[in-house]
């Protein structure tokens, strides 16, 4: 029958099977427990149990994923039975799995740290709901393969993040929530300005169909135009130069384990985006774009080191080397080979996992000196061996040395930038490298090694703030123990995660298995 | 019609623009509004402006229309409308709640989050 035959080009005729709902379980897992532990929001002490459940499922299901996309390549689902470009397409390819499975760990991790940081009146006011909603928003992010879709994904992990920064409405948190309202909420709708003139162009919204129909479309100025304005969106985002403002104006102002998870998630949102449109949407730059990222890359890359050395309070200092980092992934997309890919998708995973152990100690050193300034931190290592151990472990990682995670990403994308011929680029790096050791050094040897206060003798030793008690320590440096254990793990033995990120590479610079997917195969409509 | 709708987005943009370079909060506030339904607009002009019939299959028709005004857009718009209210009002109470506790709606003055120029020599280390 004719009409039969109409049908089945634009929908699914087989039923959905239970198994290719898995791509699902990294968004639904929390998004049902979010709006479960919303529900019960007036026991307190059932949400910590909730969200480590949520954080829980959504890990392993995107480990099962990871294992699935390793076995038979990039997962796709399409929502209500549509086949694409009509319906809504979730595609998963290693890139997507791999950072959905850190991004669930770190969030676990940071669930773990908040009964020492999150009294009940903010557990009441919904604390665990929004790192629920964050998680959904994130991990949604990494795996939609719709470009509306995308913008939708933003915007619930932006406004979960809203709700986390001015828990508690003090002063300082309200002051810092404007600037990080209003400069996202630009981003956001640049990024939605963008959205809408691609569809105008090629009048699809789906990645896998977006990537003929850019190639084949003949207003390459406009679509130049657009690759600069996605740029421009995701730039801020993730936090690159000149658009990084409201990063070091708003980090250091909500509890502890909110910086965190900030600085362990959202601007590896943004750097995804980048590299997901930069591969898939705009494959060779479209013009000028992937010098500019090379230009962004290596500036945000000095500037944050700059930064690192002129702060004086601590969450503030690792702000600027969040910052840092986000200009070495930049660099990775500008140089756009296999190797220099991997090192992207590498140095994001470590930048996960190091910036959320370094700001979560960072609730530790500063509940100790009673103080996030610098210069009142001090002797620490007489306070407590095991704080200085870990504080020194994970600067180390930042600073991209041995044996710590943060060398090799470094070392390979020195590579790249050196096959390719970009001695500029490593002479970036290289800079920037040495402005975090001189910043973080200096840091490290006030906090750690002085007894006390700036003022304080050599060899003589003040107590300042107050001792930990052994419950609270213990809670608080479990998750950073992972993340130190993790870190070294990863600095030892980096292979594990080196075959990952090439694989993300590969499919990243080969995307016919990506479109495969989506389009579901053999059944390729044109 | 299209080519008015361009000029008239493009206006629009233009006042959101010059609205947001304002120290006054409120002002920004309704820039981000504006530049918002800017956007709406936008999306409206781009899905191609047609008068033509409502995209309604009839109960017997199995097939494709054609000639028929674009759905999509519509859709998208209902969407970002949705998520901008929601922002919106968000950002409005954010607004009032710092005008309450700052006791200022002039950005310049916000610098409470801020490292205070007096103390940076005391606290160098």
């Amino acid at each position: 029958m004719a009409d039969q035959n109409l049908i089945s080009e634009a929908m699914r005729t087989t039923p959905t099977l239970l198994a290719e709902w898995k791509i699902l379980t990294p968004m639904l897992a929390p998004l049902v427990l979010a709006a479960v532990s919303l529900m019960l929001r007036q026991k307190d002490r059932w949400q910590f149990h909730i969200a480590v459940t949520a954080a829980l499922i959504a890990m392993i299901g995107s480990g099962f994923l990871l294992f699935d996309i390793i076995i038979d390549g990039p997962q796709s689902l399409v929502m209500s039975g549509w086949l694409a470009p009509f319906g809504i397409a979730f595609t998963a390819d290693s890139l997507s799995a791999i950072f959905a499975f850190v991004a669930s760990l770190v969030t676990l991790l940071i669930i773990l740290y908040s009964p020492a940081d999150v009294d009940k009146a903010a557990t009441k006011s919904g604390y665990y709901t929004l790192i629920m909603m964050l998680l959904v928003g994130v991990n949604g992010s990494f795996m939609t393969g719709d470009i509306f879709n995308l913008y939708v994904w933003f915007e619930v992990m932006l406004i979960s993040s809203f709700g986390l920064l001015i828990l508690g409405g003090k002063k300082i948190q309200l002051d810092g929530a404007v600037k990080y309202a209003f400069l996202n909420l630009l981003g956001t709708t640049f990024f939605l300005i963008a959205t809408g003139l691609l569809y105008g162009v090629t009048g699809t919204l789906n990645f896998a169909d977006l990537f003929a129909k850019v190639a084949a479309s003949e207003a390459t100025g406009t679509l130049a135009t657009l690759s600069i304005l996605f740029l421009f969106a995701f730039g801020i985002k993730a936090a690159a130069f000149p658009m990084y403002f409201w990063l070091p104006a708003a980090y250091h102002t909500p509890r502890v384990a909110v910086s965190a998870i900030f600085a362990g998630l959202l601007t590896k949102v943004g750097v995804y985006a980048l590299i997901r449109i930069f591969t898939i949407v705009f494959p060779d730059g479209n013009g000028a774009a992937f010098e500019l990222f090379g230009v962004i890359g290596g500036l945000t890359i000095i500037i944050g080191g700059l930064g690192v050395i002129a702060q004086t309070e601590l969450r503030r200092m690792l702000a600027y080397l969040l910052m840092s980092g986000v200009g070495i992934m930049m660099i990775g997309i500008s140089i756009h080979t296999q190797l220099s890919l991997m090192a992207t998708v590498q140095y994001t995973v470590h930048s996960m996992l190091m910036m959320t152990g370094l700001y979560l100690l960072s609730g530790v050193i500063g509940r100790m000196a009673g103080s996030f300034e610098i210069a009142k931190i001090g002797g620490i290592v007489m306070q407590n061996h095991f704080v200085a151990i870990a504080y020194f472990g994970l600067a180390l990682a930042a600073m991209g040395l041995p044996p710590f995670s943060g060398l090799w990403p470094k070392y390979m994308m020195l590579m790249a930038a050196f096959e390719q011929g970009y001695y500029w680029l490593i002479a970036a790096i290289l800079t920037g490298s040495l402005l975090t050791i001189i910043g973080v050094g200096r840091a490290s040897i006030q906090m750690i090694w002085r007894g006390g206060g700036v003022n304080t003798p050599d060899g003589q030793y003040e107590a300042r703030g107050k001792r930990l008690e052994g419950k609270q320590l213990r809670i608080m440096m479990l998750p950073i123990s992972i993340i130190f254990v993790l870190t070294l793990w990863l600095g030892i033995s980096p292979n594990t995660l080196i075959r990952q990120s090439d694989l993300a590479a590969y499919d990243l610079l080969n995307v016919e298995q990506y479109i495969e997917a989506t389009f579901g195969k053999g059944e390729h409509i044109e | 019609m299209e080519f008015y709708l361009t000029i008239l987005v493009g206006l629009i943009f233009a006042a959101s623009t010059y609205m947001m370079q304002s120290r006054s909060v409120i002002r920004l506030v309704l820039g981000v509004a504006l530049l918002g339904n800017a956007v709406n607009l936008l999306i409206f002009t781009v899905g191609r402006v047609t008068r033509d019939i409502p995209p309604i299959i009839p109960a017997d028709f199995h097939g494709t229309l054609t000639g028929i005004a674009n759905p999509l857009p519509q859709a998208l718009i209902l969407t970002a409308i949705v998520i901008g209210f929601a922002l919106f009002a968000f950002v409005l109470v954010l607004t009032y709640r710092a005008y309450e506790s700052l006791g200022t709606d002039n950005s310049d003055e916000m610098r409470i989050a801020e490292p205070k120029k007096t103390q940076a020599s005391k606290l160098t280390y």
